[in-house]
């Protein structure tokens, strides 16, 4: 038995396909902190496109065999759009049962919302509607200084922490186990400790932080940070919290090396999640939204009227912790409980690799060799060419190869196994040369699971 | 209300119970929005809510006589899905 409380593990973790709903990019607030820097009013979600997307992923039961379902809501600020919510949410029980699929035995709805307008009729009387299948988390940032130092009301600046903390008690009595996502960014650091003690007076028993993935710290945050924790962790032990209060920072799976061949699992879920925009746009994740990028275009992978290529979708569903690190975070000694997101990454990274005045300046040369792609260093068709442009062209990434690309290369393979056997029926041929062994796959993808 | 641990059951029988509270659960949200309109579909509502639910008091009436748990007058069992335990409620 544990000596402490630790956070929860989520609904149906590792089991569960999270689908995303983009209902509307619009929010009462604009925190400074906010990934998304292409919220606005307009493009909001119609029923149409909606009911679209939900035949679309419903008819493709086959393409989506998790055992359970999330269906998440996010905006902008979900609980706007709560008329178009409440419609899609009675959809998708009534298709999911007439259609048997076996979802309608295993899934959720869930919501992070700013909490304003928690407390209205219709959000209320949705939650009565579904509260078996709810999962509902408030955002509170801490104090009402921490909270008001970034989620601040768009156009009047004024801080929300007084319209969203007058509505924790009601969600707290609907939902008892609900836990509070806090971000930190430079600015916050000092607030650290009070904040995490302050929702715990509160009566919230699961504080979730994270640290924005975006480049915004400054010299002497980590000192700051590390001061911060040890004053939180000396409360929460001097005061017993640590029984019936959780917070994450205090992971007992954090900090830790991990194993690169039995602990090598991809943290990010992006590519197992699926996400839909208002124009009815399919995404990896949110995250590859175009509201959600700063430098790039969104990554697409299909729409409700064609459907999801599949090639787009390989580069994330193949990928592991090995294939996309660098040798120092591989061999990293704290490595365990390193969060990353893709979205970031793919945002962030660089795409020149260099200019004639200066030369080649490539960043990550190893995200280019073989033993980083992550469908090729487990494949033995050695003969296969290993197009980069084609790789790009097809699947968006230059390190993982189309379905037919792999397929292709195994006809070939099959295809020399054959002539090898056939001519050493007449005598020694290159003796030398092993065998080609009998494989049943044409395409390695398929066989991830045996190499994730 | 007092609860008191009187036993446990193997994780492939939680699962069984599992998947029928969450059926149940969700037929019971469907039933909400569904309405005698749309008969084929509720006529479908209401032949699973009775097999649901058959199915249900089967998985318990099997196990009690399977565990012999202790019981009580207006007392009733619960199961902790994460820890496959039993618990006896009491007013």
């Amino acid at each position: 038995m544990n000596l402490f409380k630790e956070s929860p593990e989520t609904w149906q973790s590792n089991v569960a396909k999270d689908i995303t709903f983009i209902v509307t990019k619009d929010c009462q607030l604009a925190c400074k902190y906010c990934y998304l820097v292409g919220k606005n009013e307009k493009e909001r979600m119609l029923w149409e496109v909606a009911k679209k997307a939900i035949d679309y992923i419903l008819s493709h039961e086959n393409d989506m065999r998790e055992e359970s379902v999330v269906w998440d809501f996010i905006g902008g600020e979900p609980f706007l759009e709560i008329d178009l919510i409440d419609r899609i949410c009675d959809y998708l029980k009534t298709e999911m049962f007439r259609r048997n699929h076996h979802w309608f035995n295993s899934y959720r709805f869930s919501f992070s919302t700013n909490g304003i307008n928690y407390d209205s009729e219709k959000v209320q009387r949705f939650i009565q509607k579904n509260k078996e299948h709810l999962s509902i988390g408030i955002t509170i940032d801490g104090t009402e200084v921490k909270h008001d130092l970034n989620r601040i009301y768009k156009g009047t600046g004024k801080g929300s922490y007084g319209s969203v903390v007058r509505n924790i008690p009601l969600w707290l009595k609907q939902f008892p186990n609900g836990g509070t996502k806090v971000t930190i960014s430079s600015a916050d650091i000092p607030y650290i400790k009070e904040s995490v003690l302050h929702l715990y007076g509160l009566g919230i028993h699961e504080v979730n932080i994270n640290c924005v993935f975006e480049n915004v710290w400054k010299a002497g945050d980590d000192i700051l940070f590390q001061e911060q924790l040890m004053l939180l962790a000396d409360e929460i032990i001097d005061k017993g919290y640590y029984k019936d209060y959780a917070c994450s920072f205090f992971s007992e799976n954090i900090g830790k090396p991990l194993d690169p061949v039995f602990e090598n699992n991809n943290w990010c879920g992006a590519g197992r999640m699926l996400a839909v925009d208002a124009h009815g746009i399919f995404y990896p994740c949110t995250r590859f939204a175009q509201y959600s990028l700063r430098e790039k275009n969104a990554w697409v992978i299909g729409n409700i009227n064609d459907g999801i290529n599949k090639n787009k979708l390989r580069p994330f569903l193949a990928l592991d912790r090995i294939s996309q690190s660098p040798r120092e975070c591989i061999e990293c000694e704290v490595a365990s409980g390193c969060a990353w997101c893709q979205g970031e990454n793919y945002d962030a990274a660089a795409d020149s690799i260099g200019d004639l005045e200066h030369g080649l300046d490539i960043k990550n040369k190893q995200l280019y060799q073989l033993d980083h792609a992550p469908i090729c260093r487990h494949c033995d068709a050695w003969q296969c060419k290993r197009c980069i442009w084609l790789n790009r062209k097809m699947t968006l990434e230059v390190n993982t190869p189309s379905h037919e690309q792999c397929v292709l290369a195994h006809l070939e393979r099959n295809a020399s196994r054959e002539l090898l056997q056939n001519i050493r029926k007449y005598g020694t041929f290159l003796p030398e040369q092993e065998e080609i062994k009998e494989i049943d796959y044409l395409d390695p993808f398929d066989k991830r699971d045996e190499w994730q | 209300m007092n609860k008191k641990l009187v036993g446990q059951v193997t994780p492939e029988e939680r699962t069984e119970i599992q998947t029928l509270f969450e059926r149940r659960n969700g037929l019971n949200e469907l039933a909400k929005i569904l309405t005698a309109d749309n008969a084929e579909l509720y006529e479908k509502l209401v032949k699973d809510m009775g097999e649901t639910g058959a199915k249900f008091q089967s998985w318990w009436d099997r196990m009690a006589e399977k565990y012999q748990w202790e019981s009580a007058e207006n007392g009733n069992w619960e199961i902790n899905f994460d820890t496959c335990e039993i618990y006896l409620v009491t007013e």
